[in-house]
Formats: C-alpha cells, sequence, structure tokens
C-alpha cells in the first residue's frame, strides 16, 4: 500500500516536472522590434537605416526608420540577425548576430539602434 | 430444404445485425455521384475527418466493453478538455507543449468528473445511458457557470482577447491559433497532392493498441465479465461497482484528449457548446460504423467515422445538384444523423427480440 502511495505521488510530481517544462518551453512571445532613435540610460542611439531582422528561421522583419514590427516566437533562448542595408536596399552595410533570453519582466519592446550600436541593454523597458 | 432456410435465416440476421452501415453506405454511394466531388477531394477529407474524430469515438469504447452503454457522459470529459485549452490560451502555450500541457492540466478534473459520473451510474444500473445523458446536460449547466462567471473572477485570466468586455467570464468563441494542427503537421506527408496528418494517426494507431492490449488485462476482462453479468461477476469476486467506475473514468479521460485533439484541428471553440456537439456525433458515428449499445470494436469506429462524415460532405452538395438547394440536403443530413440513433437504438432491441428468438429456434431443433 505504501509502495503504490508512492508510485503514485512520485507521478505526480513527474508530471507536475513535465508541465513546468512545457510552460516554459512552450510559451508564445510577441517581440517588437522597433528602429527609432532612442535613449537608454543616458545614451542616444540613432537610428541609422533600412534593417533586416531575423529570428531564428522565420522570415525577415524589414524595418525603415521609425518603423516596428512584431515577430512571434516560442521559448525564452532566441537567435537574431540583424543586417542593416543601404539605401537602395541591397547592400547590406552591417551585420550584427546574438544570442538573447526573453525575460518577460523587463518587457519584449526591442530596440534596434541600441543592438546595432553595441548596448548590453537593448529592451525598451515598459512605461 | 432446411439448409435454404439456415441459409435465409443467416442472411437476414446478418442484414439485421448489419442495417445501420448497410443503410449509410447505399446512400453514400448514391449520393457520392451527384455530388459530383472527385476522388481526392472526398479522400482528404475523410483523413482529415479521420484524424479528428477517431479518438473521440474510440474513447466510448471501454464503457460499451463494461455493459454500460454508449457513455453520453463523455462530453464531461470534452468540458475538462476545454477548461485546459482556455487556461493554455490565457497563459499563451502554444505548439505541441501547449497541446500536452492542456491534457495534462484537465486530466485530474476528467478524472473527478469520471470518477463522479460513475458513481451516479453505479446507483442507475439498467439506464446508464439516458442518466448519463441528462448528467451531461446538468455539468453543462454547471460547465457555463464556472466559464461564465468563475474564470476572470476567481480564476485569473489576463489575456483581454479571452474575457468578456465586462471583466469576466470567457467570450463565446477561443481562438486557439496558437495549437492549430500543432499534432496534424508535427510530421508533414502529402502523397499525390492529398497530405496525411500522420502522427494524429499514430497516436490513433497507439489508442488503438492500448485498446487492443486493455482486452486482455485482468482489468480488461474483469470489465467484459461484468458487461456480460453484474450478478455472475460478482459471485467470481469482481468488484462490479469498482470496475465499471474505472471504465467511465478510463473513457473520460480518453474524451477529453480526444476533445483536445479534436479542437486543435478545427482551430477555434465553440466555447460554451463545442462538448455538446461532441457527445452527439460520436456516438453517431460509432452506431453507423455498425456498433450497438452492447459491442463495439475498433473497425466499427473507423467505418463509422468515414460513413457518418462522407454523408456530412456530399449530402449538401447531392441536394443542391438534385433539388436545387444545398440547405435540403444539409436538412436532410442533419435528420439522418440525429435519426440514426434512435434507429440503432430500435434496432437495437428488435435484434434482441430475434436473437432470443433465435435461440429458442435452435433450442427446438428442425422438429
Amino acid at each position: 500500500m505504501k509502495k503504490q502511495i508512492a508510485v503514485n505521488l512520485g507521478l505526480v510530481f513527474l508530471f507536475i516536472l513535465l508541465s513546468i517544462f512545457l510552460y516554459i518551453s512552450g510559451r508564445g512571445y510577441d517581440l517588437i522590434f522597433d528602429n527609432q532613435t532612442v535613449v537608454l540610460n543616458g545614451v542616444t542611439y540613432e537610428a541609422k537605416g533600412i534593417v533586416r531582422v531575423y529570428v531564428d528561421e522565420q522570415e525577415p522583419l524589414q524595418l525603415w526608420i521609425d518603423d516596428r514590427d512584431i515577430s512571434s516566437v516560442i521559448g525564452k533562448k532566441h537567435q537574431i540577425r540583424i543586417e542593416l542595408l543601404d539605401e537602395n536596399e541591397e547592400e547590406v552595410i552591417n551585420v550584427m548576430e546574438k544570442s538573447f533570453k526573453i525575460d518577460a519582466k523587463k518587457g519584449t519592446l526591442f530596440s534596434v539602434p541600441a543592438l546595432l550600436g553595441g548596448s548590453s541593454d537593448w529592451v525598451i523597458p515598459k512605461k | 430444404m432446411s439448409k435454404d432456410i439456415f441459409t435465409k435465416d443467416n442472411l437476414q440476421h446478418f442484414l439485421i445485425s448489419n442495417a445501420v452501415p448497410i443503410i449509410f453506405i447505399v446512400l453514400s454511394v448514391l449520393a457520392i455521384p451527384v455530388s459530383r466531388f472527385s476522388g481526392q477531394y472526398l479522400v482528404q477529407e475523410m483523413l482529415i475527418r479521420l484524424s479528428r474524430d477517431s479518438f473521440l469515438v474510440l474513447s466510448l469504447l471501454i464503457p460499451v466493453m463494461a455493459g454500460m452503454g454508449l457513455n453520453f457522459g463523455m462530453v464531461l470529459g470534452a468540458m475538462a478538455g476545454e477548461i485546459g485549452l482556455i487556461l493554455i490560451t490565457d497563459w499563451n502555450i502554444v505548439g505541441i507543449q501547449g497541446m500536452f500541457l492542456a491534457m495534462i492540466i484537465s486530466t485530474p478534473l476528467a478524472i473527478l468528473l469520471g470518477w463522479m459520473c460513475g458513481a451516479i451510474l453505479n446507483r442507475a444500473k439498467g439506464r446508464e445511458m439516458v442518466t448519463s445523458f441528462i448528467l451531461g446536460f446538468f455539468m453543462n449547466g454547471v460547465y457555463q457557470l464556472v466559464v461564465l462567471y468563475g474564470f476572470g473572477k476567481i480564476v485569473p485570466i489576463r489575456n483581454p482577447q479571452l474575457l468578456l468586455s465586462r471583466g469576466f467570464g470567457i467570450r463565446n468563441v477561443t481562438n486557439l491559433e496558437g495549437i492549430r494542427k500543432c499534432l496534424d503537421n508535427l510530421i508533414p506527408l502529402n502523397i499525390g497532392g492529398v497530405s496525411v496528418p500522420i502522427a494524429t494517426f499514430i497516436v490513433i494507431g497507439l489508442f488503438c493498441l492500448f485498446v487492443v492490449w486493455f482486452k486482455k488485462t485482468k482489468l480488461g476482462q474483469d470489465m467484459r465479465a461484468v458487461g456480460q453479468d453484474m450478478d455472475v461477476a460478482r459471485s467470481a469476486g469482481i468488484e462490479v461497482e469498482r470496475t465499471r467506475i474505472i471504465s467511465i473514468v478510463i473513457s473520460t479521460v480518453l474524451a477529453c484528449y480526444g476533445q483536445i485533439i479534436f479542437l486543435q484541428n478545427i482551430g477555434t471553440m465553440n466555447t460554451y457548446n463545442s462538448h455538446e456537439q461532441a457527445g452527439m456525433f460520436a456516438i453517431a458515428a460509432l452506431l453507423v460504423g455498425g456498433a450497438s449499445v452492447a459491442k463495439a470494436t475498433i473497425p466499427n469506429v473507423f467505418l463509422g467515422v468515414i460513413l457518418f462524415h462522407l454523408m456530412f460532405v456530399v449530402s449538401p452538395m447531392a441536394g443542391k445538384y438534385l433539388i436545387g438547394q444545398a440547405q435540403l440536403g444539409e436538412y436532410f443530413r442533419v435528420f439522418v444523423s440525429y435519426g440514426i440513433i434512435a434507429i440503432a437504438l430500435a434496432l437495437h432491441a428488435w435484434k434482441r427480440y430475434k436473437d432470443k428468438e433465435r435461440a429458442r429456434r435452435s433450442l427446438r431443433g428442425n422438429a
């Protein structure tokens, strides 16, 4: 009888762990990428031009100056690649690649100029 | 002479036993050419509908085995599944993880509801079907109370797209875009322009294996014994009431999973009505497949889903080309779909009478 209870409790514990794993790995986020001039921690990051934003293996977002767009992702860890294009949208001037982890408490509004400017803090805080 | 009678008797017995699928096969054979649908379209539609509905219909097999008839109480499981889906939609858990999380969340609720249903049905022996049918209506009221007033007030719901404008209660339609076809498209396969939801069929196949395995277990044998004669089973030392409750619990939990699989295919949920349709359609499909209140097999499930949904697809168009109005074809389909439950139950009673007569005649011999 005691063994049966122990097995049942073990199964319940296992399912709780599985639920937590599914909750973390399956959570969807809408990431907003913003290509506007922004002031973060007293530093101004200018929007430099047209950018193409690749998140993981998704179709790229193309952002003009003062533009923003949404990318929907699943899970916390992601890879981002940003290409700064010339005025004719043909040649890539600059490329930035980065891995990042979403912190929902900090927010999901990301500044592309801050990222291209080398800032470690490129999340625009929630107002 | 006696051989002729024997053959005629056998043929009559075969026709009586399979009257419903034969009626549906004849109707389909007549309606398919009239509807003018291409073979490829019909094959695609049948594959989609088989993957969507088979799990729900399979969940009805175990109570039939335990002699509890068609479990109209499966809607309780469907409700549990829907509550899981509402919660994962609120938490924005998407993809296959969302579907599995919904299953895990709703399992304890389905077990609880199944246990409650089983305990009530134990007090209504011999009238299980009508009791479970009415129980479904009762629980529908409780479900509506919880979802319409509890969600957003007692159960925290943060997603404003889910909530009614007054701030509590879930909207009429829940968008399941996050988990839409997540299982169907998990293993993409396309054969000659027909897409096959292979992952869903694997899950259904595993369920069929489970049913076959379960019948051979001690519990499965106990259920068959209880289904045949409760008094004899009790004399043999089987805990009849407990076995019956377990059969309903298993059916309710599987119906809960079936409803989640069904809704991931549809991609949208009618918050207050989806479960009502689930029970009626699953039972009608099983009966169309040639099952009865006392006997249901895996082939009955697949034949039933195909024939039932074939009528769904072809009857409106057949009606349109035959009499100029699709609506009339649809009315005909609804009439046949629901009427088939009454026909199947009446045929079941008639078959029992005929079986008794045959048994009596065989005892008398040829004299």
